[in-house]
């Protein structure tokens, strides 16, 4: 009789279609991708919320000239934390939440590779961001140096300081544990004949994700190591008194920042690359060459760095490489928008909620582009530099790209997840106030970059009151909208009687469409038999 | 292409494989870790 092996015993006992019992059992021990994405999904959601107090804090300060609701040191907290929060709170682990929930269903894998990991790095983050929260409460207050952290300024906080380093630091294991998983998952879980080019290209557009996570958090974990050491240690990383380099700060903050960003926007890119296709009833225009402009776009990354830095006074020789490489990344990224207006053309349209977010993101997300290609130009980032410009450009990447593609996902893949139809009306409700309030929101503050006003000021001249004024309404708007967001999804889970076909859609293709809706707690626990047909993206790789 | 229930074995194995990514890719984060470290130490 041949020798149980009692891993074996463990893997085939885990794959038994049954829940853990009891709330706290099933939401704290969970090692299911399924959970541990709706955890990611909810804790992200609830981050979006937080963030958006922070901003809403913001805009009313900055409603009238004038201080009239904070203080200037509490403003600064404010900038500062509504950034941590909604770059490692918000848009990253709604993302990892995304990959969770959809990866292993999308390359026909049981779970993830390495399940209790997955566990672990989901929970490190709750506790990180309650001790960053903490810091608001201590003596001299949360950080005030903005969320990019610079020396000498991060380093006049008080106890803020180590806390939110630390808070850091655990965010970033939480990222790197996911991007582990998530790396180990696609090359060693997929489905016999699911291939690397015949993967959907969220999965591909993740897998980049993932390996520029890898490579970049190190680098700022070193970064904010060096900040604490000079706080609190005596060394003079970037004290210039003690002979260290400022500006070196910047430029290690920016090999990770910079990267940093594409990280925030390729998965964005890999859900519209499934949305379009879907509801154009077309195979996607370009598989290759998107996912090929998908690895040029991460490598271009990592080599601009210091475009967020022409101001501190580079050689003639640096400022000219950095604004090229800079406007090299509009090519790829043109591949991109290109093949998505080319998948739509002459296809059978139609515009479900998922769809219009999908096209507001086309559209937006490009007028973020092209903002980012002028600040590109030297010349013209030295006037734009620091200024409101700076801060509409990146909320048009960040806002009307990123959280908009999150939207989009969460639309198209929640009658997957939770078996029922959500309101299409209430949806394209919360789409059009969206979409009108925050170019509301973001639009002036072009104007306002152009005129001159600067960023991180509580206080402002009189000239920029009625851009100021608008950009605030739009704002107020945008936030109250996000309630609609959240009462759709509620419903949609817990009282919509509309029962969801297992395909959903009816251009929808690919292996998470053929489990049915909402999917079982362990899917694929039988390998899928991949056909041609069953692939998101048709067979490209022959 | 396969068919049928996922072999404990060839389950097993695969998780082997990625236990075995995952040493080497924190090997590398802690490489590229130390590396900036030593990067600030030396050009500062």
């Amino acid at each position: 009789m041949a020798a149980v092996n009692p891993a074996i015993h463990q893997d085939t006992h885990d794959i038994h279609d049954h829940k853990p019992h009891g709330f706290l059992h099933r939401w704290l021990f969970t090692t299911n991708h399924k959970d541990i994405g709706t955890l990611y999904l909810v804790f992200s959601l609830a981050m979006f919320f937080v963030g958006g107090a922070f901003a809403m804090v913001i805009r009313a300060e900055l409603f009238q000239p004038g201080m009239q609701l904070v203080q200037p040191e509490f403003f600064n907290e404010m900038t500062s934390m509504h950034g941590l929060v909604m770059i490692f709170g918000a848009i990253m682990p709604a993302f990892v939440g995304l990959a969770n929930w959809m990866l292993p269903m999308m390359i026909g894998a049981p779970d993830m590779a390495l399940p209790r990991m997955n566990n672990w790095s989901f929970w490190i983050l709750p506790f990180a961001f309650l001790m960053l929260f903490s810091t608001m409460f201590m003596p001299g207050g949360g950080p005030q140096g903005g969320w990019t952290m610079y020396p000498p300024l991060a380093l006049q906080g008080g106890m803020n300081v180590a806390f939110s380093i630390f808070s850091i630091h655990m965010m970033g294991i939480s990222s790197i544990m996911g991007a582990i998983n998530i790396i180990a998952t696609i090359l060693n879980m997929r489905a016999p004949g699911m291939d690397l080019l015949r993967m959907p290209v969220f999965v591909w557009s993740w897998l980049i994700t993932a390996f520029l996570l890898i490579a970049v958090l190190p680098v700022l974990a070193g970064a904010v190591t060096m900040l604490l050491t000079d706080k609190y240690f005596g060394t003079s990383f970037f004290n210039a008194a003690g002979g260290g380099d400022p500006v070196m700060y910047q430029h290690i903050f920016w090999f990770f920042g910079h990267p940093e960003v594409y990280i925030m926007i390729l998965p964005a890119f890999g859900i519209v690359s499934e949305v379009i296709p879907t509801f154009s009833r077309k195979p996607l225009f370009g598989y290759q060459a998107m996912v090929y402009a998908l690895a040029c776009i991460a490598f271009l990354s990592f080599i601009v760095w210091a475009h967020h830095m022409f101001t501190v006074g580079m050689p003639l020789g640096g400022n000219l490489f950095f604004m090229y490489g800079t406007m090299l990344i509009a090519i790829p990224t043109g591949v991109k928008i290109f093949n998505w207006v080319t998948t739509m053309w002459g296809g059978s349209l139609t515009f479900e909620t998922p769809m219009l977010f999908a096209c507001a993101f086309v559209i937006l997300f490009s007028i973020g582009g092209f903002s980012g290609v002028s600040l590109a130009l030297v010349p013209a980032d030295f006037q734009y530099h620091d200024t409101f410009f700076v801060v509409a450009h990146f909320h048009y990447v960040l806002v009307t790209g990123a959280a908009f593609a999150i939207m989009a996902a969460v639309y198209y893949w929640l009658p997957k997840w939770s078996g029922h139809m959500y309101s299409e009306k209430w949806g394209k409700v919360h789409f059009w106030s969206s979409a009108i309030s925050v170019n509301l929101l973001f639009f002036p503050q072009h104007f306002l970059g152009l005129a001159g006003m600067p960023r991180r000021i509580a206080d402002y001249n009189v000239a920029f009151a009625e851009f100021n004024m608008i950009s605030s309404i739009g704002g107020f708007w945008f936030g109250l909208t996000q309630i609609i967001f959240v009462g759709v999804i509620v419903h949609c889970v817990f009282f919509s009687r509309v029962r969801a076909t297992g395909q959903v859609w009816e251009g929808s293709h690919g292996l998470e469409w053929t489990l049915p809706s909402p999917a079982p707690y362990h899917s694929f626990s039988e390998p899928p038999v991949i056909t041609a047909g069953m692939l998101a993206h048709g067979d490209v790789s022959r | 292409m396969a068919t049928g229930k996922h072999d404990p074995d060839d389950v097993e194995t695969r998780r082997a494989h990625a236990r075995r990514t995952a040493w080497i890719l924190l090997g590398v984060v802690v490489l590229i870790f130390i590396v900036s470290i030593i990067n600030g130490a030396l050009l500062r």
